[in-house]
């Protein structure tokens, strides 16, 4: 076989990428840079509560505001599009120990953390939209909110979700090896807690999409800033009740993601649903309060560990208990308690263990929902 | 529509343009939208990321905290401004080598910035770059890179002065 020599070779050669000249010339293609002809622009009216029940909005005055095409509350989303089981479409749902919430695109009947979705405007322009949101009353009955795995723990905390009656949304135990002979054979054990404090993706371009429905042949082209266009393809369909083959993603430059946006957000689905609507495209850009506020959070758990050594330095086996705060809604189709296992089973690294044991507990709290970051626990 | 709407006239890219926009549309979205030069990205919305920066009678700008109606008459460089011709200014040429950014959304920001900055002198030493280049945000590279590339770009700038 011959050998790579002079110009082929690759490996250890400095490459320039093919798509720099562009992006330095400023002639990138993301997703906000897309002009559609008739296209409307939204903004979500945000909960300003942790934790409360819905007693009434009022959008009124902001559906009468001039350039308002529309405003969609918890009230419409219900017809608009399907309720949202996480992790269906790719049987997630199944997982043993894992109990699965429904909820909608947008808040119904409480919210469940600061930046929780209430309403979406359709209007001429950003500007406007944002102008209506400032119009719409939202009435609120606030709950006490769980604000850690601790809290959640306690049977006295208020469910996050009603249906699931606690918060431990997942318990589930993971093994490979033979711990128990990893003991036996240990000359001593050795404790520790591990614990990583939440962390958040904060990509330099927040989430974003358009949507545009052709009301014609009834399908949907949506441009988002996505690592996932399969998935959103897979997903946004059942949502709004069209097949696979009525849904078209398209994924030009995404301006970082680092695991945020693999998942389908609630705003893809009612952005999706608005377009259809209305009958015209959508685009919704995401503003840096509001991705701070509801694009998505990472870790924040604890794991305590008993490890079976050797006085000659071997580490031989540990059995563990994590505990993760897995915010409030699970990611669709990825839910948080999934990631739960990839730590533990990440965690030996290159070691070589007889047998690794961890019991794992994963509480919801009223926090934004913790979504994939990088590798879990891979990096800080 | 009751916005209250004005005319403005300005140099964009050596070119005179004129466009009319809401008084309270920030210059980044007249640049954006009106313009149509989507190279200049919008990052934070407040100031911080330095991502939107354009050059405004030849400083660097943050065009999020300048309304567009406050550019009138005045001569405004953009990402798609620095390049002549069709080929690189050495900035972007030693951005490219360097491998000096990953997703590219703040680029454009550190193309003004750095560009301005090697207009005024090219002597400079590793720390005054980072110093100068510490209002522009990146969440790809950690920086490493991207000073390289100014610190490449500076070079070259000089040798071509020193022909």
């Amino acid at each position: 076989m011959a050998q790579a020599t002079g110009a082929a070779r690759q490996v250890g050669a400095s490459v320039r990428r093919a798509e720099d000249p562009r992006i330095l010339t400023g002639a990138g293609r993301y997703v906000d840079d897309i002009v559609l002809p008739g296209m409307l622009h939204a903004a979500f009216l945000r909960s300003t509560y942790a934790h409360a029940r819905i007693t009434g909005v009022d959008a009124s005055a902001a559906r009468a505001l001039p350039g308002v095409v529309a405003v969609y509350t918890g009230d419409e989303v219900r017809s608009m599009t399907q309720p949202i089981v996480p992790g269906t479409a790719v049987g997630m749902h199944l997982m043993p120990g894992l109990k699965t919430p429904t909820f909608f695109a947008l808040a119904t009947d409480k919210v469940r953390f600061v930046g929780d979705p209430v309403a979406l405007v359709v209007a001429e322009s950003r500007y406007v939209a944002e102008d209506a949101i400032d119009l719409i009353d939202v009435e609120y009955d606030p709950l006490p909110p769980v604000v850690d795995a601790q809290q959640a723990l306690e049977g006295s905390s208020a469910p996050v979700f009603d249906e699931l009656g606690d918060n431990v949304i997942a318990r589930y135990p993971i093994a490979f090896g033979d711990t128990d002979a990893a003991f036996a054979e240990a000359d001593r054990v050795v404790g520790a807690t591990l614990a990583v404090h939440r962390h958040q993706m904060v990509p330099m371009e927040g989430r974003g999409a358009i949507a545009s429905y052709d009301p014609g042949p009834g399908t949907l082209t949506y441009y988002a800033s996505t690592q996932s266009p399969h998935i959103l393809k897979l997903l946004l369909g059942p949502q709004l009740q069209l097949a696979p083959e009525q849904v078209r993603v398209l994924a030009g430059d995404v301006g970082g993601a680092f695991g945020l946006k693999t998942t389908v957000g609630r705003e893809d689905v009612m952005l999706a649903a608005a377009s259809k609507a209305v009958g015209r495209p959508v685009k919704w850009i995401e503003d840096r309060s509001e991705h701070l506020s509801s694009s998505g959070q990472a870790r924040e758990e604890t794991l305590d560990i008993e490890a079976a050594v050797t006085d000659d330095g071997r580490l031989l086996g540990i059995r563990g208990r994590l505990t993760m705060d897995h915010g409030a809604y699970p990611g669709d189709p990825f839910p948080a308690s999934a990631f739960a296992g990839a730590i533990v089973s990440m965690m030996p690294g290159p070691t070589r263990l007889r047998g690794l044991s961890c019991d794992i507990t994963v509480v919801t709290t009223n926090k934004c929902s913790y979504l994939a970051y990088r590798g879990p626990w891979a990096s800080g | 529509m009751s916005e209250p709407t004005m005319r403005v006239r300005f140099s964009v890219n050596g070119a005179a343009r004129e466009v009319t926009v809401e008084a309270r549309k920030t210059l980044a979205d007249v640049i954006r939208e009106d313009l149509g030069l989507t190279g200049t990205h919008v990052g934070c919305e407040h100031g911080v990321c330095g991502a939107c920066t354009v050059l405004v009678d030849g400083d660097p700008v943050r065009s999020c905290l300048m309304l567009g109606v406050q550019a009138g008459g005045s001569d405004i460089v953009t990402v798609e401004g620095v390049a002549g011709d069709g080929v690189m200014h050495p900035v972007q040429q030693a951005f490219w080598d360097s491998h000096s950014f990953q997703c590219g959304f703040c680029t454009p920001g550190f193309v003004i910035t750095a560009y301005a900055l090697l207009r005024d002198r090219t002597e400079l030493s590793e720390a005054e770059v980072r110093a100068e280049l510490s209002g522009n945000l990146c969440r790809c590279t950690g920086y490493q890179s991207i000073v390289n590339g100014v610190l490449a770009a500076a070079d070259r700038l000089q040798d071509a002065g020193k022909e």
